[in-house]
């Protein structure tokens, strides 16, 4: 699918896999699943938390999928994280490492949008290290627009990636990632009128990423397991003041105090990991710290938090026919108190063929840390609340699973419900009101040798926030990917397209209660695939968004009583444009 | 592979952002403000489209109140030669026809370094929100052709809604009570006294003008040899001067850079000040040859939001003070 569709970071991905979806207005990525928001969908690179708490002001553009193998969307994923699961969970997964002594490649992948993606790796492996070393840039155009003005700006960044994989002992391993990315983005602004001066905008965005475990086997059944990482972001934005005439420039500020914010984010965790014949287990403890590195703190607070976690999971498989898994984790946060958040999921299985599982799970979102911590002064806007509590996500899961020779296919029905929403009363900001959700999907993959099609048709159901009518609105979102491999020539045909309906959302920005409609759209991906000389040159020639999609258009509406009434019409982006582009990777050994 | 390795790294380093053009430098733009004491008492610019609104309406004000919801200043009009007198007492029915009017020293409104001056002053407590009248009885004189009309007024009480005012002649023969509605959309409002009141709407909506081109009354010692027009005070003469809505306007005066030094990035680094009024710096009176002419370097800035304009005069021509045409170079930065 990435070949399909050249993703070149997470907010590509997030408009190629079913149930996500997102757009850009003015700039800003705004990501969805459903009537869940990105605050509630996890996200893991390699099983580790990719985007700590979510509460922090990430830029998901940041995240790159050069190093990215495969992809895997979860509904209702057990494990001892505890947060940000409301239902959905993206998994990505980066290339296993070699079995051979060394490996060097380098791809490149320009497009007619002039958009130009580099490159370079080196793996080297040998029985008691593993390393996995490379650098990237990737230079992304903007949208092709009739004026000056970047709804869709142009964006740099560069990359270095390091994982190392340590077999200290027989019994013990270490594995360790590292990843940074910096990210600049220029968003042009259109000709001040009467002068020959714009005004534009610089972001720059920083990410550096550390994690890893040391596994070490403690019994014949047993393994402990000790998890960390430090994530650390930093971003920055200015105005660029240029005379077009004269080619003076200046750099300014764009907001009063906020240009610049940075987080940094430990986690560690141990725990011991059980497994036997019929039964498994898992139990340990966490601890985690957010701090903030631009604003320390605030009015004489400082503006930080930890969690302390202790969870156990436990599986009993009974035969071939059942299987059972149930925990909980007791997260305790330093601001807000102390959450009992259970998870169970029950599956059945005849003859391997059908599978029936139900599922329920519990967890939190954190606040946005501004929302916390920023207080009127910083913000000059809203007023920060110490005491906001997380809001709470609750899903019940059932789905309905038969696999037979070539033919996979999953239904089944996703409730989700956000409670403790956080809202603006007044000025402040408040846990008020809460949201629901329905997914009801069916998905088929039909596989021949190395061909498949896989058309997943979802249903999203949306209560929105602050809806008292207590109003479901519904979208339909039709995918279809499909891979057609020609053995004779070496050559694999790959399609990604999908459907999506019109979206209501809620509109939580203001005291009123609105709702926000986003336009319907089709989007198609085409590309053809070969290797040559054994695999060693890999080529890829395709058409991204061969229907031209753009521009949909976002409706505001009022409740007004049993009626709605028009606010504002606005238009998002889903995609700059239909663009063709190429890969060329080489690999030698 | 050695070959695409080098092109990879030179791709990987290479820019592929796309310069701007350079654009042609854009010319300043002319508008041309008429002023005269009697038909075109004011003259109001909009910088942002130029655009130009004269106060030509036939009914001539005497007093203006000022709409800001905080601000309760009354001011007169120096053109039709509105003077006060302010009585000390409270009593309306005690200042008739029978008030010895003989020497009295007529107060008339005049700038200071940051502000005009009203001649009426605090008339009530304005620590409250609906400000306490002192009830003082004041006299207005005002011109009437050839010979003066006198009017005793007292404000009564204020509100957000508006002035409460009353007014009649000395003899009590037109006795009105009137109130003088605060319109937010206007900077002013204006009051015409005579037998039966009158609102002339004297300017443009708030949001309509940055610069207006008038006439203040101020000291003659501070002007010099510099024309003016009489007042009843014969230590206050009537200048051409400019008013600035300093609710969106803020202004700078240079005087040592070019034109063409003057962009936007030299005058951001300026500092502005609010004000709302200067004295006519485009001209200056050359004693020797008796004839008012341009000054020759000095540029006024102005900053509307975050928007600057720079303005100097190019050319004037007709009666100076009385009825003149300023051309004035306006440009954005």
């Amino acid at each position: 699918m990435l070949d399909a569709t050249n993703a070149q970071n997470l907010a590509d991905v997030l408009r190629d896999v079913p149930f996500l979806n997102r757009y850009i207005t003015d700039n800003k990525l705004v990501g969805y699943a459903g009537v869940l928001d990105m605050q509630y969908l996890a996200v893991y690179k390699n099983g580790f938390p990719l985007l700590m708490d979510q509460n922090v002001a990430y830029d998901v553009r940041s995240i790159p999928l050069w190093d990215v193998d495969s992809i895997a969307i979860y509904l209702s994923e057990l494990n001892n994280w505890g947060k940000n699961k409301g239902g959905v969970s993206l998994h990505l997964y980066s290339k296993g490492y070699i079995q051979k002594p060394s490996q060097f490649s380098a791809s490149i992948s320009p497009s007619s949008m002039g958009d130009i993606n580099t490159y370079l790796h080196a793996d080297f492996s040998n029985a008691k290290h593993s390393v996995s070393v490379g650098t990237n840039r990737s230079f992304e155009a903007q949208m092709p627009a009739d004026s000056r003005y970047t709804p869709w700006g142009v964006s740099q960044r560069y990359d270095a990636n390091l994982r190392y994989k340590y077999y200290i002992l027989p019994s013990v391993t270490l594995d360790l990632n590292i990843d940074n990315s910096w990210l600049s983005r220029v968003i042009k602004s259109d000709i001040i009128p009467r002068t020959t001066r714009v005004k534009d905008i610089e972001e720059r965005f920083r990410r550096h990423h550390i994690f890893g475990s040391l596994t070490t086997a403690v019994s014949k059944n047993h393994n402990l397991i000790l998890n960390g990482q430090y994530h650390q972001i930093y971003s920055f934005q200015q105005s660029m003041d240029k005379d077009l005439s004269s080619q003076k420039q200046e750099f300014g500020k764009v907001s009063a105090h906020l240009d610049e914010l940075g987080y940094r984010q430990g986690w560690m965790q141990l725990y011991l990991d059980g497994k036997f014949e019929q039964y498994g287990y898992q139990a340990g403890l966490d601890i985690s710290a957010t701090a903030d590195r631009v604003f320390p703190t605030i009015n004489a607070i400082r503006s930080s938090y930890s969690d302390y976690g202790v969870f156990g999971l436990f599986y009993y498989q009974y035969k071939d026919i059942g299987r059972l898994q149930a925990g909980a984790k007791m997260l305790t946060n330093s601001l807000t108190g102390t959450y009992f958040l259970p998870q169970a999921k029950l599956s059945l299985t005849s003859d391997d063929v059908i599978k029936v599982s139900l599922a329920y799970n519990r967890s939190v979102a954190y606040p946005s840390f501004s929302q916390v911590f920023y207080g009127i002064g910083l913000t000059l806007a809203e007023q920060n609340n110490l005491l906001l509590q997380p809001v709470l996500l609750n899903y019940v899961h059932s789905e309905l699973q038969i696999s037979k020779n070539a033919f996979e296919m999953q239904t089944g029905l996703m409730f989700n419900q956000q409670n403790n929403i956080i809202s603006v009363k007044g000025n402040a900001f408040v846990n008020s009101g809460k949201s629901s959700g329905t997914y009801t999907y069916f998905n088929v993959k039909y596989t021949i040798k190395e061909s498949y099609i896989k058309p997943c048709l979802v249903l999203h159901g949306i209560n929105p926030y602050r809806d008292s009518l207590n109003r479901v609105f519904f979208y339909p979102e039709f995918n279809l990917h499909a891979n057609w491999y020609w053995t004779k020539l070496n050559t694999s045909l790959l399609m990604a397209s999908r459907f999506i309906g019109k979206y209501t959302s809620s509109n939580v920005t203001g005291n009123t209660n609105e709702i926000l409609e986003t336009g319907d759209f089709t989007m198609l991906d085409l590309a053809v695939r070969r290797s040559f000389f054994k695999d060693r040159l890999l080529t890829s020639l395709g058409v991204n968004n061969v229907l031209n999609t753009q521009f949909i258009n976002q409706n505001t509406y009022r409740f007004v009583q049993f009626d709605r009434e028009l606010v504002n019409q606005n238009r998002v982006i889903e995609e700059r444009g239909r663009y063709f582009f190429t890969k060329l990777t080489f690999t030698i050994n | 592979m050695r070959v695409a390795f080098y092109i990879l790294t030179l791709l990987s380093i290479g820019s592929c952002y796309t310069e701007d053009k350079i654009l042609d430098p854009i010319a300043y733009t002319t508008v041309d403000l008429r002023v005269s004491n009697d038909i075109n008492q004011a003259t109001y610019l909009k910088l942002s489209d130029k655009q130009i609104t004269n106060d030509s309406s036939e009914v001539k004000w005497h007093l203006k109140f000022e709409n800001d919801k905080d601000k309760w200043q009354v001011l007169l009009n120096p053109l039709e030669n509105v003077v006060i007198y302010s009585t000390s007492l409270t009593n309306f029915n005690e200042v008739d026809s029978n008030y010895n009017l003989v020497g009295l020293e007529w107060q008339t409104d005049a700038p200071n370094q940051s502000s005009i001056q009203s001649a009426i002053g605090n008339w009530g407590d304005f620590a409250f929100s609906t400000p306490k009248s002192f009830k003082n009885v004041f006299i207005v004189r005002v011109k009437n052709d050839l010979t003066a009309q006198f009017y005793k007024m007292q404000l009564l009480d204020a509100h957000t809604q508006g002035y409460r005012l009353r007014y009649s002649t000395l003899n009590g023969q037109y006795d009105h009570t009137i109130l003088i509605k605060k319109d937010d959309q206007f900077t002013h409002s204006y009051l015409r006294l005579g037998n039966s009141p009158s609102y002339p709407v004297a300017e443009p909506k708030r949001k309509d003008w940055d610069v207006c081109f008038t006439y203040l009354a101020d000291s003659i010692s501070r002007h010099g040899k510099v024309p003016h027009l009489k007042t009843i005070n014969q230590n206050f003469g009537v200048y051409h001067a400019i008013i600035i809505n300093q609710e969106f306007v803020e202004i700078a005066v240079e005087g040592v850079a070019d034109w063409d030094e003057i962009d936007y990035f030299y005058a951001r680094k300026l500092d502005f000040m609010t004000t709302d009024q200067i004295t006519n710096s485009f001209l200056f009176w050359n004693d020797k040859l008796e004839k008012a002419e341009l000054l020759p370097n000095t540029t006024v800035l102005l900053r509307v939001n975050e928007d600057y304009y720079k303005i100097r005069g190019k050319e004037f021509f007709g009666e100076f003070p009385t009825d003149f045409t300023l051309r004035l170079a306006l440009q954005k930065l």
